[in-house]
Order: structure tokens, then C-alpha cells, then sequence
């Protein structure tokens, strides 16, 4: 799965990733975050923070092996786990999908990282709507969710649905029919181009592009609510057209 | 024979007539060439460094910031730093022509930008010091007899100016040399005509606790009525000319001024 | 051949006369009454005087705000501290005009006075005179108490430094008082912070522990209006500086952005809850919501016109990208203002006169130009670049005096506040941080 692989870091890591690669040349953006300013990074060694997780989907009921490493990190936790070694690994058995966000504190900053483990939670027999999942009927699980429902990308500085951005839409609306009582969130992700509040606006717009194609394909506007991150909250976070596209894109996710 | 030298005036005749043609297609062209020169110089707003140069004068006289940036001559930036485009930049944008460059017109491509340039000469002011009041008084309030003024003179002419109350020009010359300079920094000239020259346009104008000018009078005409309305408009641009100072006791001052605009 | 020569030529001449014509008025235009140099006011700042022990160090701070202030403010040319007497007049009594106002000093005015601490309390005589008007010298004289320690040092030169600017700089009061907002980032949470208007004493003013973007002062001081993300999107939320917490604001549904103040107290922002971000007013508690702008696309960005707060400014994508337009403040008369590239986040000047904003003029895929700082004469849409070179700049805010603009270069955790007059003259660092803002008085 694409989403899996993304690896969903915070821009600090980005600089320092930048930095290792020494790809700054031709982005005037990262030439000016070359040199760390903000106060929490004067000091010290920024730390580092990498989390995966093997397999990044399972049935529920089975385990998932967490795999983490901090460098010059002083306090390392993991949310839900709680402190833990500076690097190491642990045995997990959540029982709903679970982001794993990882927290590397250190005299030069703060770093994290996180990893995503998908919970496929078998079919409820009837129209169970309780908390851990409002899927219903048939084939409702997450993984089956993300399975028939792909995410929508758009071209640059663009809410417009083109060809394959409608046939997403349209697998998504369908997989609503299909599935009455699933609620779903639409998230609006922009590139790191471009101002901050400009791209929180367009971001609205590229999910509720995503939502009225939806509730023009029949699907009940109250199923869908619509959230804009504009660039607050990069699936990739490097300076480049892949990455770009990559961010600029409208993310499903069911509305628990 | 009769019929060949008919034949000669009418070659010479058709000679006549395409001389003509060719000399009306030269005038026209350049007219309608000029024309769409500056239509072309028009209609590119902002773009044009001579527009930027009359922006930054703009900014000069609205800004409460005293004239100092020298705009670069072969930008439109107002960057202390000199520009570092990055080199596609340079392929998107006509490097600004030398001052003295004149395009050479080809037939297939357009002609390029002329853009004058913003030959911001730097006005110079009030070199001299103002003059220390002379007069003194004495013995309480005289009438207004003794017109000390403060003149100012600067490059686009000279104002001066005088409060009433003759003690507080002594007392205060601070207050004075600010509002002074304040004024003629919003005196705009630039659409005076050149008789105005040498003439003077005397005002009055009354400055209240807060530093408010109003009831701003002409007290004599200049003759001029462009000269007589930029004056007076200096004035009304002006929202305050800073709170009259704490030891002053009186409600307001009134204040007689005059411009004087200069070749 | 030949006739396309002289039709050469021809045109030659025709652009000469242009040429002439446009430098001719290029010449009318600068003479604009306007007075080069000479007329920034010519201080210099003594040492103030203190006896040696617990003045001594706060009368370190207090010289050095003193001097950076009148530096800082736009209007003074500052004698060089290696340039004047080294004397440090305690008063009246002790200055002596004549070599302050003489030589190389040549300083129409001298600031001086005493600074004593003693038991904790700090009080300053500072004075201000006139070099050249023997008979009546002076022309501030002030004193300020307060407690002595560094804060209360440096809040004392600001108040000296802003009193000077009021009586001096033709009466637009300083700024050395006031503060900037701005979004600081770090450790994945970005929080509301303030700091002097010099990037002195940066601090926190919420801590929320999520997103909070766009902060906006309130014209009388007492309210931070930002957007704050929760579950639901983005929200506008309101912390009181009076009270030290947040206070309500009516939820709005959708996504919430980008708050302004108008001058009367209003609020306007972005606001999804039709479905497409649209500009919308309500009162400062968020009640009485209506909507200004109705086209399709995003509408952001909201400023209002200080000045005469009935006009807004702001940035809407509905040709493309992002453009700024200006609008009556109930929606009527919008007239778009730049004529293309990427332009964003704007700021209406207290005078009402300019817009600043940030504006890409060759934005596009794989376009490399670079955002910068721009100011717009709104009357007749000419403007100038104020930027450089610096990275990718964003956020200008004026400050209340109209003199200066503070910016954003690069954001998130890796952004730099910065600050320059506004003829862009001036630039430097002030802190890290994002999406500044700067206080009213």
C-alpha cells in the first residue's frame, strides 16, 4: 500500500534529511532552512527519530513489531506505549488501526515520527455502528476501506477533479453506497509551496471538491465531513515535484 | 509626340503619387509607431521602473519616514541588497535598458520596453540651519508686528513660516523646525506650472492641543490657483503635526506660512 | 530598401521623443517636495549618568535600548556613540550645548539624564535639548520610576525613546513600546507567541499543545484572535491578554482561517460553512455572522483598511492563483489589484494609503522566482519590491506608527520573524517564528 510506505515525518527531520543529501540546490525555500533558527534548535544537536512497523497491516487479534531509533534524544515515548529505551523494539497487538507516534525529546530540540498500522476488525454481523468501527455489512473493515477507496490527487494550486481524481471519487462514492451507515472524513492536503493561510483555504476546497462529487453521486452530505491541513501536516517532505504531488491530495479516512 | 510627353507626365505623375504614398505611410507609421510605443509604456503598470521610481516618490511624501533611500537606477527595488534573481528570472523579465539605450525596432519582433528612467534627483532641503530668533519679547504679548519667519528653502522652492504668538517660536523652536519640515514634506509640486515660479501664496492655519492643523485660510493669493490649492492641500494631508509641547499653556496656536515654489 | 530605412529611422526618432517625454516626467514626479537627508533629525544619546553599584548595569541596558530605539525609528540620524563627548551629564546643569551641538557631533538635539537604583526601585531624569536654543534648551523632561531590574530598564528607554519619536518625528508616536504576535513551532505543536518590537523577551501566550496559526491583536490591545485546529478543522479562537485565558467564540462549521481586525472591533475571516472559503464579519464573540464575498474559490486573507475600517483587502483564487482585491466591507466594489503571479497574505498600512503583501511574480511549476515583500499605493496600484534575496517571504504587518513592516522569511519551525522600515531600508532578525503580527499601541 502507497500510504504505508510514506514515511509521515515533521518538517524538522525534513531539514535534516536535506541537509544529509546536501539537496538544496534550486529551492530557495530550503535554502533558507539551512540553517536551523527557531529557538528550540539553537542549542544542541537536533535529534533524530525513525519508527517502522512489521507487517503495517494485520487482522485483528494478531501482533505487529514496532522497530524505533533516536539519536541525541534524552527523553524518548512513544503516545499510548509511553517512555521508552532510545531505540529498540516492542511487541504490539492494537486491536483498531493505530498511528504509532514516536516522540524524541533532546537538548537540541524535539523530533517524531510515526507509523501507521491498519487493523482489518472482522465483519460485524449486523449494523454495528460502536466505536470501534462504524462499518457496516458485508465487507466493512479499514483495510477493505482503503482498498476500494483511494485518495484523490490534484494538479498544482488546483481543486479540479481530473479524469482520475473523478474515478477515484466515484470508487469512493460507490463504496459509500455499497456501505450505508460509514461515515467519512475528507482531509485537504496541500504542497509546501505557497503561503500557509492561502493553502488552507485551497485545501478546503480540494475536499469539498471530493465531497460534492460524492453527494452528486448520491451519497447523503451528512455522511461527509471535510477537513482542510492545508501544509500543517505533509505526507512528504521533500522539495521535490513527487513530493509536491504527492501532499497535494484529498485523504479519506472513516469519521469514527 | 504629344501623346509620349502625356505619357512622361503621367509616369511622372504616378512617380508623384507613390513619393507621396511612401512619405504619408512614413509620418502615419510614426505616429501610430509612437503611439503604441506609450500606449505600450501605459499599459504595463508597475511594471516599469519609471512607475516604481513615481511610487517610491508616492511612498516618500505618504510614509511618515523622512526621504532617504535613493532608488537604485537600474531596478525597481528599494533593496539595500542588490538583486541576486536567479538566472531564469532574467530570461522572463527585460533587463531595464541603459539610460541611454534606444532599442533598435526589428520587423518581425516588437519592440522592446522603453522605460524612462526615474531620474530621482535627490531633493536637497534646508541646508542652513534655521535661523535663531532674533527678536525676543519683552515685555508680554505685542501684536504680531515682528514676522520672524523660519524660511525653508529646498529644491522644489521656499516655504516659511510663523506663529502668531511670537513667544512660542523662542520657546519652542523644536516644535517649529518639525512642523516645518513635516509641511514640506507633503508639499507636492509636481503638478505646478512654471509661471508659479517665484511666487508665494501666504496661509494661515491654526494648530490645536493634539496637533491637528485646520482652518486653514488663504490670506493671499499667489495668482497661481495650482500653487494656491497644493499648498493647501499640503496642509490637509497632514493628520497631526504632533501634540503642542506640555509647557505651552495656551489652547492652540495659529501659524502663518507661506510657499514659494522654485525653478 | 531604402524607404524601410527611413521607416527605421523614423521609429528611431519616435521612440527618442518617448524617451524624452517620460524622463521629463519621471523628473516632475520626484520633485515631490519631498526633502533628501537633511531633514532626519541629527540626535545624539549621552550615556546617562549613574553613580557606580546597582544603577550600573540597568544603566547599560537602558543606553543600549535607548539607542537602538532612536536608531530603529526611521526619523533620527544618531550621532555615533565614538563621534560625541563622552561626557555623561547627569542634568540640565551639567550639559554643555555647545560641544554637543559643535564639531563633529553636530547634533541638533541631545537626550541625557540620570538613572539612579536604589532598594529595588529604578527612577530616570531624562531630558531631551535643543543645541541651538540657548535661551529655552529644553525640550522634554521627564522622569520615570519604576522597579529596578532589566525589564523595567529597558521598558523605561522605550518609553523615553517613544516620547522623543511623539515630540520629534512630527508627531506620529513611536512604536518602541509595542509587541509582535507570532506562530512559534517546535516539537510538532505551533503556539501563539509574543515579543518586544525589538525581539526582545519572546515568550508564549497559549499553550494549547496542537496548531495555532494567524494571530491577530485586537485594536485596543485586549484580545488575541488566531485559527487553532481541533478535531473538526480549523476554528477561530480567542485568548484574552487581560484576562491570561482563552475566551469564547461562537464555533462556526467548516474550516476557520485567517481572523482581522477592523479598527471598530469587528472581525472578519475565512470561513468555509458555505461549503467554499468565503469572507465573512461577525462581532468579536464570533455572533452575528454574515458573509461579504460570494464567488467560487478561496476566498483568505482578510485586511481591513485601518484607516477608515470600510474597506478590506484581501486574497482570493477565483481566476487561478491567488490574487489580491480590495472590497468595500459589505462585499460591494471589489477591484482586483495585482495582475498576476502568486500573491497572498496582505496587510493594509495605518494610514490607509498602501498595501503591503507577499507576491511571487513568477510562480508556476518549475518557476524558481522567489516570494518577496511588496508594497502596493492602493490609490493607483503602482508598487514597489521591498525584498530580496532573503528566502521565501510571507506575513508583512505593519507597524502602528506606519514606519515599519515586520515579515516572515521561510515558516514553520524553520521561519524567522524579521523586521525594516518601510521603504525597506533596515532589514534584520528579530526571533524565529511565523506569521507575525504587530500590536496597536
Amino acid at each position: 500500500m502507497k500510504r504505508s510506505s510514506l514515511s509521515y515525518r515533521r518538517s524538522g527531520a525534513a531539514v535534516l534529511a536535506l541537509m544529509l543529501a546536501g539537496s538544496l540546490a534550486g529551492c530557495k525555500h530550503k535554502k533558507a532552512a539551512a540553517a536551523p533558527m527557531a529557538p528550540a534548535i539553537d542549542s544542541g544537536v537536533t535529534p533524530t527519530a525513525t519508527i517502522s512497523a512489521d507487517p503495517v497491516a494485520i487482522d485483528q487479534g494478531q501482533s505487529v513489531v514496532l522497530n524505533w531509533r533516536t539519536t541525541n534524544a534524552t527523553a524518548v515515548s512513544i503516545e499510548g506505549i509511553g517512555a521508552v529505551n532510545p531505540s529498540g523494539t516492542q511487541t504490539v497487538t492494537p486491536s483498531a488501526s493505530t498511528n504509532f507516534h514516536l516522540v524524541a525529546k533532546g537538548d537540541g530540540g524535539t523530533m517524531d515520527a510515526s507509523v501507521r498500522v491498519t487493523v482489518r476488525v472482522p465483519v460485524a454481523p449486523s449494523g454495528d455502528t460502536g466505536a470501534s468501527s462504524n462499518l457496516n455489512g458485508d465487507m466493512g473493515t479499514d483495510a477493505a476501506f482503503h482498498a476500494a477507496v483511494q485518495d484523490v490527487y490534484f494538479g498544482y494550486d488546483s481543486y479540479d477533479l481530473d479524469g482520475k481524481a473523478q474515478s477515484a471519487s466515484a470508487a469512493a462514492a460507490s463504496f459509500l453506497s455499497a456501505h450505508s451507515a460509514v461515515r467519512v472524513t475528507i482531509g485537504g492536503y496541500c504542497d509546501e509551496r505557497g503561503s500557509a493561510e492561502y493553502n488552507l483555504a485551497l485545501g478546503e476546497n480540494r475536499a469539498n471538491a471530493v465531497k460534492e462529487a460524492l453527494v452528486a453521486a448520491g451519497v447523503a452530505p451528512g455522511r461527509v465531513r471535510v477537513v482542510s491541513y492545508g501544509k500543517e501536516k505533509q505526507f512528504c517532505t521533500e522539495a521535490t515535484a513527487a513530493c509536491y504531488a504527492e501532499n497535494r491530495r484529498a485523504q479519506f479516512n472513516l469519521d469514527r | 509626340m504629344v501623346s509620349e510627353r502625356m505619357k512622361v507626365r503621367t509616369t511622372r505623375g504616378a512617380r508623384d503619387v507613390a513619393a507621396a504614398v511612401v512619405l504619408h505611410a512614413i509620418v502615419l507609421g510614426g505616429i501610430f509607431g509612437a503611439g503604441w510605443l506609450d500606449h505600450r509604456h501605459e499599459a504595463n503598470w508597475g511594471d516599469l521602473q519609471a512607475q516604481a521610481g513615481a511610487v517610491q516618490a508616492t511612498m516618500v511624501s505618504s510614509l511618515p519616514l523622512p526621504p532617504r533611500v535613493k532608488p537604485r537606477e537600474d531596478s525597481v527595488l528599494a533593496s539595500e541588497t542588490p538583486s541576486v534573481a536567479p538566472p531564469v528570472k532574467k530570461a522572463a523579465v527585460e533587463p531595464p535598458p541603459e539610460p541611454r539605450a534606444v532599442p533598435v525596432p526589428e520587423k518581425r519582433t516588437p519592440p522592446k520596453k522603453v522605460a524612462p528612467q526615474p531620474t530621482y534627483a535627490p531633493p536637497k532641503v534646508a541646508s542652513e540651519p534655521p535661523p535663531k530668533p532674533t527678536n525676543r519679547v519683552t515685555s508680554g504679548q505685542t501684536s504680531g508686528v515682528r514676522i520672524a519667519m523660519q524660511a525653508v528653502k529646498n529644491s522644489v522652492g521656499t516655504s516659511a513660516i510663523n506663529v502668531t504668538d511670537q513667544s512660542f517660536g523662542d520657546r519652542f523652536g523644536y516644535y517649529v523646525r518639525a512642523m516645518n519640515a513635516k509641511i514640506s514634506q507633503q508639499w507636492l509640486t509636481q503638478s505646478l506650472d512654471a509661471n508659479a515660479q517665484g511666487r508665494r501664496v501666504y496661509l494661515t492655519f491654526r494648530i490645536d492641543r493634539e496637533g491637528v492643523p485646520g482652518d486653514v485660510r488663504i490670506v493671499q493669493s499667489s495668482g497661481d490657483r495650482t500653487l494656491d490649492q497644493s499648498a493647501v492641500r499640503a496642509l490637509e494631508r497632514i493628520d497631526t503635526l504632533g501634540p503642542l509641547p506640555d509647557a505651552y499653556s495656551g489652547s492652540y496656536i495659529t501659524v502663518q506660512y507661506y510657499f514659494e515654489p522654485q525653478g | 530598401m531604402l524607404v524601410m530605412r527611413i521607416f527605421k529611422w523614423w521609429r528611431w526618432s519616435a521612440v527618442l521623443a518617448v524617451t524624452a517625454v517620460g524622463s521629463v516626467r519621471a523628473q516632475d514626479t520626484v520633485f515631490t517636495g519631498t526633502n533628501k537627508g537633511a531633514d532626519r533629525v541629527r540626535i545624539a544619546a549621552a550615556g546617562f549618568h549613574a553613580e557606580v553599584g546597582e544603577a550600573a548595569p540597568l544603566k547599560q541596558t537602558f543606553d543600549s535600548v535607548l539607542e537602538s530605539d532612536l536608531k530603529n525609528a526611521g526619523v533620527f540620524d544618531v550621532v555615533a556613540k565614538s563621534m560625541q563627548p563622552q561626557a555623561e551629564p547627569a542634568g540640565p546643569k551639567q550639559v554643555d550645548l555647545a560641544a554637543w551641538g559643535g564639531g563633529a557631533t553636530a547634533a541638533a538635539y541631545v537626550a541625557f539624564g540620570s538613572f539612579t537604583a536604589q532598594g529595588g526601585k529604578a527612577a530616570v531624569n531624562a531630558y531631551v535639548f535643543d543645541t541651538h536654543n540657548a535661551q529655552y534648551p529644553q525640550v522634554i523632561g521627564k522622569q520615570y520610576t519604576d522597579v529596578a531590574d532589566d525589564a523595567a530598564a529597558r521598558m523605561m528607554a522605550h518609553r523615553f525613546a517613544d516620547e522623543i519619536i511623539l515630540r520629534l518625528g512630527g508627531g506620529v508616536a513611536g512604536i518602541a513600546e509595542t509587541k509582535i504576535y507570532y506562530v512559534h513551532a517546535g516539537g510538532g505543536v505551533k503556539e501563539i507567541w509574543a515579543m518586544d518590537y525589538d525581539g526582545a523577551n519572546p515568550h508564549a501566550v497559549t499553550r494549547l499543545g496542537g496548531i495555532a496559526l494567524s494571530p491577530r491583536v485586537s485594536p485596543d490591545n485586549s484580545r488575541v484572535a488566531f485559527a487553532s485546529l481541533d478535531k473538526y478543522g480549523f476554528q477561530i479562537k480567542m485568548y484574552s491578554l487581560l484576562l491570561g485565558r482563552m475566551v469564547s467564540f461562537a464555533p462556526q462549521a467548516g474550516t476557520n482561517i485567517a481572523p482581522a481586525w477592523s479598527p471598530g472591533g469587528q472581525l472578519a475571516w475565512s470561513s468555509s460553512k458555505s461549503g467554499d472559503p468565503e469572507i465573512y464579519v461577525a462581532d468579536a464573540s464570533g455572533n452575528g455572522a454574515h458573509r461579504v464575498t460570494n464567488y467560487k474559490g478561496p476566498d483568505v486573507s482578510p485586511s481591513w483598511n485601518p484607516k477608515t475600517g470600510s474597506q478590506m483587502a484581501w486574497i482570493s483564487g477565483r481566476t487561478g492563483l491567488p490574487q489580491m482585491y480590495t472590497m468595500d466591507a459589505d462585499g460591494a466594489n471589489v477591484q482586483r489589484m495585482t495582475d498576476g503571479g502568486y500573491a497572498t497574505s496582505v496587510s493594509w498600512s495605518p494610514n490607509g494609503q498602501f498595501l503591503a503583501f507577499a507576491w511571487n511574480r513568477k510562480y508556476g511549476p518549475g518557476a524558481p522566482g522567489g516570494q518577496d515583500i511588496y508594497v502596493m499605493d492602493v490609490a493607483s496600484k503602482k508598487w514597489i519590491q521591498l525584498t530580496n534575496g532573503l528566502g521565501q517571504c510571507d506575513f508583512p504587518t505593519w507597524s502602528p506608527d506606519g514606519r515599519h513592516v515586520a515579515f516572515a522569511v521561510g515558516s514553520g519551525a524553520r521561519g524567522q520573524v524579521w523586521t525594516m522600515l518601510a521603504d525597506g531600508t533596515g532589514k534584520h532578525k528579530l526571533a524565529g517564528g511565523d506569521m507575525p503580527n504587530w500590536s496597536f499601541k
